[in-house]
């Protein structure tokens, strides 16, 4: 038995040897050697090629009889087929290559997006503490401070608020582009406009481009430095006591955007009332705030330490009602990216994004009857 | 206790009739001997056009054997693409083979698909076809290795593989080695049956007999006078299952030289005969049995590597004895007994 394996094994050996012999004397075509991700792509490529070169002595042979005319021409459809079948192949691979492509850049343009955050980020930074030191050269503010409303909570340091709404507020030009959608609603008015909590003075500059006259009180004296540097009517102070001091019936429109949430409610009425006073018939009341519906907002209300309570838009709506303002609407403003919602797909979906990523901010419109 | 009832089901090749429906009658047999009341199901897979394909499957999933004639069905063994589609709560699936036109033939010429768009789309119905019908089952099994593989390749399915003997199984026998190498089976491209003949050019002293028919028949015959090699060539279109017993007895040895067969009983009659194998190295199926120097021989799928291998082979009967009885032993293996309880088990059934 151990014999005949023996025999078995170096038949075999032989026969290896004899056919090693065979594939010398007719080199098999060496496949490249696959170079990384595009190995796979030149397989059906190659596979391709082979029908691309018919062997020429077979074609020949058949050429002789109509019968084999046609047998040779549907060898050559369905070498087609084939040919055509793996240019597919070859096809999807350099589709899937460029979609890999694809990724790769954009995950790099993720990542200057990113960088570029970082960066603007610190030049808020930088801002801040320029306008910080800046401060120290002004002169110290009397005490006994009264331009602050009743209840409102202790401010933080002027310069540490400013360096604050550099870093999260946005730069003047984005807050200058969501507020331009407020334009539509000024135009036309029985007089001035008041800007109340005016800040660096971006929606009076857009007002002044617009040729609408337009002044601006602000609490912080390093904003309404800012403004009148920029050659802005602001006066520093308290925007109720300012909007109290104002003659009834002498303004055309009065906006306060993100100011209602640095108050207490009392102070919100006692500011609507005052503007119901002071505005003429037609004119035109805007306050804007943080929508409460939207978790995602609320999150950047209490990242303000200076922000004393959300106000819902129903419960804004109805002060406004109270105070004697008309043809009520609210705005939602300010949306997400499309990349921090839910991908909508049903129904749940929809309702989820506006409870979690809902609009990051509402306003509501309000006018004085026409008399 | 009363009888399991289990169902075959199988798709049916009208006039033709194949190999896997020899598989399927044989299965349905071997049930029924061993005390299960089993029977067929079959019904024609139609590809006139793409869309046939599409509709012989939804012919299937729209049998439910759950119950037939107020009695339950135990359990149902589906086999080809689609009757694997079938409805029924316990379903062992044993995939003879999947529609590879599709799959792995697909960019070679024995896949008529193309890049149009309907054979695309095709192609995408068909896996998910597959995927639903073998997902459902109980347990998936594939009729070989090289099916088990092409299942995990294309379809991210496991399966295990079972194997079954060859259709003759206990009537083969050896018999004294003769003066002609045997090749059987269908004489179809992918079959590659011109690469015997081919290998004949290279072997001065070798003799051929070819059994089978098909579609390369006439182109065949033509090469090998081309070749030179018709007067050492023996055609046998058709064998009676004695007389394929006589010539498998009688062969000096087997050539199977298919390329990515699915399992393919020759090598297994080759060695229930007591013969060795040669077969190519991209065989699939018959090099799950056929290894090299302990069952037969594997060269590459050139003809002058065959010719050489016939050529050293041939007056060596000592050495085609020995690796025949290894044969013998590896094909001895196999049997309804054990495919049988492996299918039964797989169903939660017991035999009674």
């Amino acid at each position: 038995m151990a014999t005949e394996d023996d025999l078995a094994a170096a038949l075999a050996q032989e026969i290896r040897a004899a056919v090693a012999e065979t594939a010398s004397e007719r080199p098999a075509p060496s496949e490249p050697a696959g170079s990384g991700e595009f190995s796979d792509l030149r397989i059906p490529l190659k596979r391709a090629e082979e029908y691309l070169t018919p062997s020429i002595p077979d074609a020949s042979r058949l050429a002789g009889a109509k019968a084999a005319v046609v047998r040779l021409l549907r060898f050559l459809w369905r070498g087609q087929s084939s040919f055509n079948a793996l240019l597919l192949e070859a096809g999807n691979g350099i589709v899937s290559a460029l979609e890999r492509n694809r990724e790769a850049v954009a995950r790099e343009s993720r990542r200057f997006e990113e960088q570029e955050k970082e960066h603007r980020r610190r030049d808020s930074m930088q801002d801040g503490r320029i306008a910080s030191l800046e401060s120290l050269s002004l002169a110290p503010r009397p005490s006994g401070d009264s331009s602050r409303p009743a209840g409102a909570s202790p401010p933080l340091p002027e310069s540490v608020y400013a360096m604050f709404e550099e870093r999260f507020r946005g730069s003047s030009a984005e807050i200058a582009e969501k507020q331009k959608v407020y334009l539509q609603f000024l135009s036309n008015l029985p007089g001035p406009v008041l800007d109340a909590g005016c800040g660096r003075g971006e929606f009076l500059r857009l007002l002044k481009e617009e040729g609408i006259p337009a002044r601006g009180v602000e609490s912080s004296r390093l904003a309404v430095q800012a403004c009148r540097a920029a050659g802005l009517d602001v006066g520093e102070g308290d925007a109720i006591e300012a909007l109290a001091a104002a003659p009834p019936a002498s303004l055309g429109g009065v906006v306060a955007f993100q100011v209602v949430e640095h108050w207490p409610a009392a102070a919100t009425f006692r500011f609507l009332a005052e503007a119901r006073r002071a505005l003429a018939p037609g004119g035109i009341l805007i306050v804007e705030t943080i929508n409460t519906d939207s978790l995602a907002a609320m999150n950047a209300f209490y990242l303000d330490p200076t922000h004393v309570r959300p106000v819902p838009p129903e419960a804004l709506r109805f002060l406004f009602d109270a105070a004697g303002f008309r043809e009520l609407r609210v705005e939602y403003l300010s949306p997400l990216p499309r990349s921090e919602r839910l991908e909508e797909d049903s129904a749940n979906d929809v309702r989820l994004n506006a409870m979690l990523f809902g609009p990051q901010d509402y306003a509501v419109i309000g006018r004085v009857p026409a008399a | 206790m009363k009888p399991p009832r289990v169902l075959v089901a199988a798709v049916q090749s009208p006039f033709s009739g194949g190999g896997a429906e020899r598989h399927v009658r044989r299965l349905t047999e071997e049930l029924v001997k061993r005390g299960v009341e089993a029977d067929l199901v079959t019904l024609p897979l139609i590809e006139r056009e793409r869309f046939d394909l599409v509709r012989s499957a939804l012919a299937w999933r729209s049998l439910d054997l759950t119950e037939i004639g107020s009695r339950t069905v135990d359990a149902v063994i589906a086999t080809r693409f689609p009757s694997y589609a079938v409805r029924h709560p316990n379903k062992v699936v044993w995939v003879i083979h999947q529609y590879r036109q599709a799959y792995d033939q697909f960019g070679t010429p024995w896949s008529d698909f193309t890049s149009s768009e309907e054979d695309r789309r095709t192609r995408e119905t068909i896996a998910a076809i597959d995927a639903l019908g073998l997902s459902e089952a109980r347990r998936v099994f594939a009729n070989s290795k090289t099916v088990a593989a092409r299942l995990a390749k294309h379809n991210g399915i496991a399966s295990e593989p079972l194997y079954h003997p060859p259709p003759l199984v206990g009537r083969y026998r050896t018999g004294p080695f003769g003066d002609y190498a045997l090749t059987v089976g269908r004489l179809d491209g992918w079959k590659r049956p011109d690469l015997p003949l081919r290998a004949l050019a290279h072997a001065p002293m070798a003799r051929l007999v070819v059994v089978g028919r098909g579609p390369e028949e006439h182109r065949l015959q033509r090469l090998a006078h081309d070749l030179g090699v018709e007067a050492r060539v023996r055609w046998i279109p058709e064998a009676a299952d004695e007389d394929l017993i006589d010539l498998y007895a009688g062969a000096r040895l087997v050539v199977v030289a298919p390329q990515g067969e699915d399992f393919g009983y020759v090598p297994l009659e080759a060695f229930l005969s007591g013969k060795p194998v040669l077969t190519t190295d991209d065989a699939g199926g018959p090099l799950e049995f056929v290894v090299d120097g302990q069952t037969g021989f594997v060269v590459p799928p050139r003809p002058e590597a065959l010719g050489a291998a016939l050529s050293h082979a041939w007056n060596r009967e000592d050495a085609l004895a020995a690796l025949g009885r290894r044969g013998f032993d590896r094909a001895s293996g196999l049997s309804w007994d054990e495919t049988i309880g492996r299918l039964m088990t797989a169903a939660g059934l017991s035999l009674p």
